[in-house]
C-alpha cells in the first residue's frame, strides 16, 4: 500500500472518531510491518494536531480547568500529571510551551548569560 | 570579611536590576522523537518547526545538526559520539545556527570542528558567536586585490604572485609537495616582509591522519608560526560531519579576524577529502548521487566555501581572507570532477608533477600550467621588473627539454636556450621550511634570467644561489636595503646587482 493510501485510511480512522472493528482488522493482519508503523505514525500525528496536553504535577482545580479549555476551543483538551515542577507545560503537536517554574528561571539566566 | 560582604552585596544589587530590566517570555521549543538511528545519522518524527542547519538537542546533551527537512521526517547529522541515543529518545530545537566563539585566544591554539581544545590545555570561554555558514560578502564591500601575499618560495613569488584576498589552489598528486607549499607559506608570515601587515594563519587539516597533523603541528611550533597561527582539525578518525564542518569552522574564525581588519590566510588541506566526507553524508541521507556519487550541490558547496575569502573595502576595515584550497589528484589527472570544480572555482592555481618532484625539481611547479588571474595586480614592481620573461623561458625550456631527449644534434640557440632553462631550474630549486626574503629571491631569479649564471658550471648554481644573498648583505648592504623596498631597479641599482653577482662568481670558480 502506498504511503498516500496509508495517510487517507489514518484520516478516515480519525474522521470516524470510533474504532472500526473491520479496519482495525485489516489494519492488523493485512498491512505488512512498514506499513503498520507509517500508519500508526501518522494516526498519532493527526491526533497531536488535534490535541492540547496540559502537564502539571498536581491536578488542576476546576477553574482554571475551564480557562484552559475555553483557551483552546477547538482542540482537544487533555489533562496530564507529570514531573513538571511548579507550573504547567502546553503540548501542542510537537511544541512544547513551558510555563513552569523552572522554565522562567532557565530563561532568565540564558538572558543574564547572554547579556554579560 | 566585610570588603567581601559588600562586594556580594554590590553583585546581588546589580543582578536584582539587570533581572528587573529583563522581559522573560515563556521558552516555546519544538520536540520530536526518533525514529532510527545509523551511521552517525538521526531521523526523528515531529520537530516541525526545525530549520535548514539549526543545532537541535538529544535527551543527555547530545549535539545535532537539521541536514534534511522531510514530509515526514527530519534528518540530523551528530555532531559527537553518542551510544546512549536509543529509538524513541527526544530530541528538541534549540533555536540556534551552528557557530563558533571566536577570540583572540584561539591564535596559537589547535581545536576541532566544534572548537574543543585538542592541544591538551583549557580555552578561555566567551568571544563573539560567527555562524559557520554565512553569506560572502557582496561585490561593493570589496577591494581588488593589490597587497602581495609572500610565500617565500622563489619559483611562486616569482610566477605565480599572490595577493591578499586571493583564492589560489594547490592541485597535484600524493606526495608532491602541496602541504609543503602552503607550511611554507606559513612560516614566511614570520618575516613580515615588505612591511606587511601581519597575517593570521589557520591551517585547517580535513580527514588527515593524526600522525600528519601533529607532525605539521610540531614543525609549526619550531618555526615560531603558532604565534600567529590556529589549527583546525578534523582527521580520519573523526566523523564525516566533523569533516564536513572543519573548513567552515575555519571560515568563520578567519572572518572575525577579517571584520577587525586584519589579513587572514586559510589553508584547506585538503578538499578532495572535504568532498568525500560530503559525500557520504549525502548518500547516508539518501540524497540523488551524480556524478562519481557526489551529491548535485557538490559545486556549491565548494564555492560557498571559497567565495567568503575576500578583501574587504577600506570603508569595511580592509581585512581579507586569502586561502589556499588543496586537491588530491588521482594519477594527475586535473580533469576529474573536483578538481575542475575547484579550479573554476578559484582565481589560479599551482599544478604539482610528481614527474618533476621524483626528478629532484622541488618545488615540482608546473610553470606552463599554474597560473595566478589576480596576483599580477599585487605582485611588487622589482619582482615584476625581474622575472617578467621567467615562466615564459622555463615552461619553454621544459617542452624543449623533453624534444632534446630524442636528437643529440641541436643548433647553438636551442643549446643556449637548453642551458639557460637548466639554470633557471636549478635556481628555483628551494629547500622545504626556507622562504625567502623578497630582496633574496630578486638577487637569485635576476643573476638566472638575465644570463649571469650562463657562463657558471651548473653543479656551482646551487651553492652559488645559497651564498650570494649573504655576500651582497655582507659586501653591499646599501644595495640590499635598496632591493628590500620593492621598487623598480634603476640603472645604476642593476649595474651594481650585475657587478657584485660576477665578482661572487670568481670566488667560485
Amino acid at each position: 500500500m502506498t504511503n498516500e493510501k496509508l495517510k487517507k485510511l489514518a484520516k478516515l480512522t480519525v474522521r470516524l472518531k470510533v474504532i472500526d472493528p473491520k479496519l482495525s482488522y485489516f489494519v492488523l493482519r493485512k498491512l505488512p510491518r512498514k506499513n503498520l508503523i507509517f500508519y500508526l505514525r501518522y494516526l498519532k500525528k493527526l491526533l497531536d494536531q488535534d490535541t492540547v496536553r496540559i502537564l502539571s504535577a498536581t491536578k488542576l482545580n476546576a477553574g482554571l480547568r475551564r480557562i484552559i479549555e475555553r483557551k483552546y476551543r477547538e482542540k482537544n483538551v487533555i489533562f496530564v500529571k507529570d514531573r513538571v515542577g511548579d507550573g504547567i507545560k502546553v503540548v501542542i503537536n510537537d511544541t512544547i510551551i513551558d510555563l513552569t517554574v523552572k522554565g522562567f528561571i532557565d530563561q532568565t539566566m540564558h538572558k543574564l548569560k547572554s547579556e554579560i | 570579611m566585610s570588603n567581601n560582604n559588600i562586594r556580594m552585596q554590590e553583585f546581588l544589587k546589580e543582578i536584582e536590576k539587570r533581572i528587573q530590566t529583563i522581559d522573560v517570555i515563556p521558552l516555546a521549543s519544538n520536540e520530536g522523537s526518533i525514529i532510527s538511528i545509523g551511521d552517525g545519522i538521526v531521523n526523528a518524527s515531529g520537530l516541525s518547526q526545525a530549520g535548514f542547519g539549526e543545532e537541535v538537542e538529544f535527551q543527555g546533551g547530545t549535539r545535532g545538526l537539521v541536514f534534511n527537512l522531510d514530509e515526514e521526517q527530519t534528518s540530523i547529522i551528530l555532531l559527537s559520539e553518542s551510544p546512549e541515543l536509543v529509538e524513541g529518545m527526544k530530541v528538541k530545537t534549540t533555536g540556534r545556527i551552528l557557530g563558533v566563539n571566536v577570540s583572540e585566544n584561539l591564535i596559537g591554539r589547535v581545536i576541532n570542528s566544534l572548537e574543543e581544545p585538542l592541544d591538551g590545555k583549557p580555552l578561555k570561554s566567551g568571544g563573539k558567536l560567527y555562524p559557520l555558514e554565512k553569506i560572502a560578502p557582496g561585490v561593493i564591500e570589496r577591494q581588488p586585490v593589490d597587497t602581495p601575499l609572500k610565500t617565500g618560495i622563489k619559483a611562486v613569488d616569482a610566477m605565480i604572485p599572490i595577493g591578499r584576498g586571493q583564492r589560489e589552489l594547490i592541485i597535484g598528486d600524493r606526495n608532491t609537495g602541496k602541504t609543503a607549499i602552503a607550511i611554507d607559506s606559513i612560516i614566511n608570515q614570520k618575516k613580515r616582509d615588505l612591511g606587511l601587515k601581519q597575517v593570521i594563519c589557520i591551517y585547517c587539516a580535513i580527514g588527515q591522519k593524526r600522525g600528519n597533523i601533529a607532525r605539521i603541528v610540531a614543525i609549526l611550533e619550531a618555526a615560531g608560526a603558532m604565534d600567529y597561527s590556529i589549527v583546525v582539525v578534523a582527521s580520519a578518525s573523526d566523523s564525516p560531519a566533523l569533516q564536513y564542518l572543519a573548513p567552515f569552522t575555519a571560515t568563520a574564525i578567519g572572518e572575525y579576524f577579517m571584520d577587525r581588519g586584519q589579513d587572514v590566510l586559510i589553508v584547506y588541506d585538503d578538499l578532495s577529502k572535504h568532498a568525500w566526507a560530503y559525500r557520504q553524508i549525502s548518500l547516508l541521507l539518501r540524497r540523488p548521487a551524480g556524478r562519481e556519487a557526489y551529491p548535485g550541490d557538490i559545486f556549491y558547496l565548494h564555492s560557498r566555501l571559497l567565495e567568503r575569502s575576500a578583501r574587504l573595502s577600506e570603508k569595511k576595515g580592509g581585512g581579507s581572507i586569502t586561502s589556499f584550497p588543496v586537491i588530491e589528484t588521482q594519477a594527475g589527472d586535473v580533469a576529474a570532477y573536483i578538481p575542475t570544480n575547484v579550479i573554476s572555482i578559484t582565481d589560479g592555481q599551482i599544478i604539482l608533477e610528481a614527474d618533476l618532484f621524483n626528478s629532484g625539481i622541488r618545488p615540482a611547479i608546473n610553470a606552463g600550467l599554474s597560473v595566478s588571474r589576480v596576483g599580477g595586480a599585487a605582485q611588487t614592481k622589482i619582482m615584476k621588473q625581474v622575472s617578467g620573461p621567467l615562466r615564459l623561458e622555463l615552461a619553454q625550456f621544459r617542452s624543449l627539454a623533453a624534444f632534446a631527449q630524442f636528437g643529440s644534434d641541436l643548433d647553438v640557440e636551442t643549446q643556449k636556450q637548453l642551458d639557460r632553462g637548466k639554470r633557471i631550474s636549478e635556481v628555483l630549486k628551494q629547500s622545504q621550511y626556507q622562504p625567502y626574503d623578497e630582496a633574496a629571491q630578486v638577487v637569485s631569479i635576476y643573476a638566472a634570467s638575465a644570463g649571469l649564471l650562463d657562463d657558471l658550471p651548473l653543479e656551482k648554481v646551487s651553492e652559488f644561489e645559497q651564498k650570494i644573498y649573504n655576500y651582497i648583505e655582507v659586501k653591499n648592504k646599501k644595495l640590499t636595503q635598496s632591493l628590500s623596498r620593492g621598487e623598480k631597479m634603476d640603472n645604476k641599482t642593476l649595474e651594481e646587482l650585475s657587478s657584485e653577482i660576477d665578482k661572487f662568481k670568481k670566488t667560485l670558480k
